[in-house]
């Protein structure tokens, strides 16, 4: 008696349910997609009339305001560069892998793309970059780049059903993997067992005060940045792969564009040490895919430290000329290394003010003299 | 795992399905594996704390009636009690007393400590306070003679652990829970359906009431200076209601969950906003702690009994300890103290006049629910800064240009809580609609259905007393 009274309403919640889903679906589903999740609708949209994706996050639009005079994104120049092919971009700031991994899914297979260029970006990598507190934002977006039934999606959303680790949480794991994660790799010449036997170790003279401080403090943000090892177990290699496993599944050319980072401000602080770790994980990220028929264009060392809009932390902004020498390795890679198809010659498009000086970080090395108070 | 997640709606059914399954000896090691799984589920390291928690109190009250010196049975008393405050202490305070002091930067630079500290800075075990405190008045009423010791160690486990209770309470007393644990129950409709009704209902206040207030308050208290002084009172009511919402659907959910197993865990709210003073209050406010700093402290203290100026000093330190129970931070300590004078003014400026059941009694229930309102700024500030300047905004002083905005959605959700809740004076309102026919009660189940599945908040926003 009482299965049959349970069965009974368990039948209407699940009749409901299904008209709850009809109803949510034609008239609130656009409008929450857009409120939630804008990108989702993008991605379709894009796919439509596109030969090449690029899936990329603040590098490709991120201009300086100090010197920028062409603000073009890299998807951009690589348009200019393959005016042949339907160059599209989707772009979010401090969107990671596993994110770019469920947009790509996203992707009709009827839709015309054969090439997807996927940013590579090692910071993106690291303990820090992993447990970065805008990750819930970013995992709630994920809930709704999916194909499941839409009510579906919105119930995940109010029940927290997504990785919601809160922002303590993310402090404590990104301290753990700072204290545990070896950073010790074959050929490795420093004696730094852990990222924080680094931060502990003492780096400058005088570095309890004034710039020397300032350097100090520079120098422990370029280790937190980059100082990790690549290895099989990095969850960043893991949703490399799947795109890997998607790419082929769908027939597209996948390139991985490893962005540049600030090679030269991580020797000035912290001497050969760092460049050479970051030149590891750059090599491995290499080898692992090159060898499994990805396009891997590498970008790393192509910026100088003035180059970076910012210049006291460490981030993948820098200006025109370095995007669009991207743009351009990418279109050589796409076009089998031959030059590419067109040498486009951009009109400025930006006039910065000259009178106001983008602040260097290079002062505290000594390498530009101070300009006096 | 929390009540307001997809993994418990696939783990009740299925925990309470194979309950009844089983044959009754075994039900109960049923339930406290599952509610281990359910505590570990979050993070298994702390099963073994509460595990070890259980274990000392567990050993301390058999002790107790083991000795008949008073001297021993208070030395078991005092290690038990002790005991379980130095672990609270280090995982909820440590950080809040001793957090930039020498100690701890020795501490973290042990290699085999590091991790600890780490811990205690940035995790408290969730549901600690309350699975202390209940064990904690276990080994007293032990000890005064009020309960009898547990012999086994794994049924003491399931009363500690018992999942809809464990990680934000009500904090039960062992006589009330232990006896309906181990005592035969059969499926009963009248069961099924009480508990699915607390269940939706507890639901729909904190996935529909409190998360889309959350959104707002969150939204205020994440950059305060940027908005105008109405959005401080905007945010200020939000919070007032969220908390509420949040932890009375919290309790709901308990309860629900625990009645479909037909156990009866106690009422832990009483319509709080129809409280006539600050005493009235705290009796229908989280009652299970309130009763439990009733009978632990205040009345050891010397309750009422020595005159009252003891008296209310007496109240002023459970307000204190209650600010610091709820969290390690200056704010929390100001909420308690706050509190206790708001009793003290209470006292002497209306006396038993709050006590009038005519037409003044409306003013002294706005009153009361105003003057909470105002002391929940320094429960959801992050820092003293931020609570002096959010009540500087309250009390005029300029602010941003920003409005806050409280979305159409959200002020429906909070009248229709306001109607369920404080214009059914009589009754909670599951219970009085649960006199109702069937078809009456479906309509409304699939009201509330559609609201969590279509309006449900989407802030990521835990139970706020998970964190205690």
């Amino acid at each position: 008696m009482i299965v049959k009274r349970l069965l009974l309403r368990l039948l209407f919640v699940l009749l409901l349910f299904v008209g709850a889903n009809w109803f949510y679906a034609r008239f609130m589903w656009p409008e929450e997609m857009e409120k939630h999740a804008p990108l989702a609708a993008r991605v379709i949209q894009t796919a439509d009339s596109a030969d090449v994706i690029y899936f990329g996050e603040s590098s490709n639009t991120s201009f300086n305001p100090f010197t920028d005079t062409l603000t073009y994104s890299i998807s951009e120049f690589l348009q200019q560069f393959l005016p042949r092919q339907r160059v599209r971009d989707i772009t979010h700031s401090a969107y990671h892998p596993g994110m770019f991994l469920a947009l790509m899914e996203l992707i009709p297979e009827s839709s015309p793309v054969k090439t997807v260029v996927v940013t590579m970006n090692i910071r993106n990598c690291g303990p820090a970059a992993i447990h970065t507190t805008l990750e819930p934002y970013m995992q709630k977006q994920k809930v709704y780049y999916s194909n499941r039934m839409p009510l579906l999606s919105r119930i995940y959303l109010s029940m927290k059903y997504y990785d919601n680790r809160d922002s303590m949480e993310r402090e404590r794991l990104k301290l753990e993997a700072w204290r545990t994660w070896s950073i010790r790799y074959p050929g490795a010449k420093y004696s730094h067992q852990t990222a924080r036997d680094w931060f502990d170790a003492s780096k400058f003279p005088g570095e309890e005060s004034g710039d020397q401080r300032r350097k100090r403090i520079l120098a422990d943000d370029y280790i937190k940045a980059f100082a990790f090892v690549l290895n099989e177990g990095n969850p960043r290699i893991a949703q490399f792969d799947a795109m890997v496993k998607l790419a082929r599944e769908r027939g597209w050319k996948l390139v991985f564009n490893i962005v540049p980072e600030n090679m030269e401000y991580a020797r000035l602080l912290l001497g050969e040490d760092l460049v050479l770790l970051i030149r590891y994980n750059r090599d491995f990220l290499m080898k692992r895919y090159q060898t499994n028929g990805v396009l891997v264009t590498d970008n790393l060392e192509l910026a100088r430290g003035q180059e970076f809009t910012d210049q006291f932390w460490t981030t993948e902004h820098f200006n025109g000329r370095v995007r669009r020498a991207c743009a351009r390795n990418l279109a050589a890679a796409l076009s089998g290394n031959e030059p590419p198809d067109a040498e486009p010659i951009l009109r400025q498009n930006n006039w910065p003010n000259p009178e106001v000086l983008q602040p260097m970080a290079d002062t505290l090395f000594g390498l530009v003299p101070k300009k006096p108070n | 795992m929390l009540f307001n997640s997809v993994q418990f709606f696939f783990f009740l059914p299925l925990v309470w399905a194979l309950y009844f399954l089983l044959p009754h000896r075994f039900r109960w090691i049923w339930l406290l594996g599952s509610s281990y799984f359910f505590y570990g589920y979050w993070k298994y390291q702390f099963v073994f704390l509460m595990a070890f928690t259980s274990l000392v109190d567990w050993y301390c009250a058999r002790q107790i009636v083991a000795h008949t010196s008073q001297q021993v049975r208070k030395r078991y008393l005092w290690f038990s009690i002790i005991s379980n405050l130095i672990i609270l202490f280090f995982f909820k305070y440590f950080n809040f007393f001793f957090g930039h002091s020498p100690l701890a930067r020795w501490l973290y630079n042990t290699e085999a400590m590091a991790w600890a500290v780490e811990l205690a800075r940035y995790t408290i075990p969730a549901g600690i306070s309350f699975y202390t405190f209940q064990s904690i008045s276990y080994v007293v009423d032990v000890y005064r003679g009020n309960d009898s010791a547990e012999k086994s160690l794994p049924r003491f486990l399931l009363f500690v652990s018992f999942f809809p209770q464990l990680v934000a309470g009500p904090i039960e007393r062992f006589s009330d829970l232990q006896r309906q644990l181990f005592s035969r129950s059969n499926i009963r409709y009248e069961n099924l359906s009480a508990g699915f009704r607390l269940l939706i209902y507890g639901l729909f206040l904190k996935v529909c009431v409190a998360d889309n207030l959350a959104a707002s308050a969150d939204q205020f208290y994440g950059a305060h200076k940027l908005f105008n002084n109405s959005s401080a009172w905007l945010a200020a009511l939000a919070f007032c209601f969220q908390v509420y919402a949040d932890f009375f659907g919290y309790s709901l959910m308990a309860q629900g969950s625990a009645k479909l197993f037909g156990i009866d865990l106690m009422d832990n709210f009483l319509k709080p906003f129809l409280a006539r003073n600050v005493p009235e209050f705290w009796q229908r406010w989280h009652i299970s702690l309130s009763t439990w700093f009733r009978d632990y402290i205040y009345f050891p203290l010397g309750g009422s009994r020595s005159g009252k100026t003891r008296m209310l000093g007496n109240v002023m330190v459970v307000f204190l300890v209650s600010g610091l129970w709820h969290g390690a931070n200056w704010t929390m300590i100001l909420f308690g103290a706050a509190q206790g004078l708001l009793y003290w003014f209470d006292h002497f400026a209306f006396g038993k006049a709050t006590e009038r059941k005519d037409g003044i009694a409306w003013f002294h229930r706005i009153k009361t629910v105003f003057f909470f309102l105002l002391t929940l700024v320094f429960f959801r500030s992050v820092s003293l800064k931020q609570s002096t300047e959010v009540y500087g905004m309250l009390a005029g002083m300029p602010g941003g240009d920003a409005q806050l905005h409280i979305p159409l959605v959200t002020w429906a959700m909070l009248l229709a809580f306001i109607l369920l809740d404080l214009f059914i004076t009589h009754d909670r309102f599951d219970r009085w609609i649960g006199k109702y026919p069937s078809a009456l009660r479906w309509s409304v189940y699939t009201v509330f259905l559609l609201c969590i599945w279509m309006f449900g908040g989407t802030v990521n926003h835990p139970f706020v007393y998970f964190q205690f």
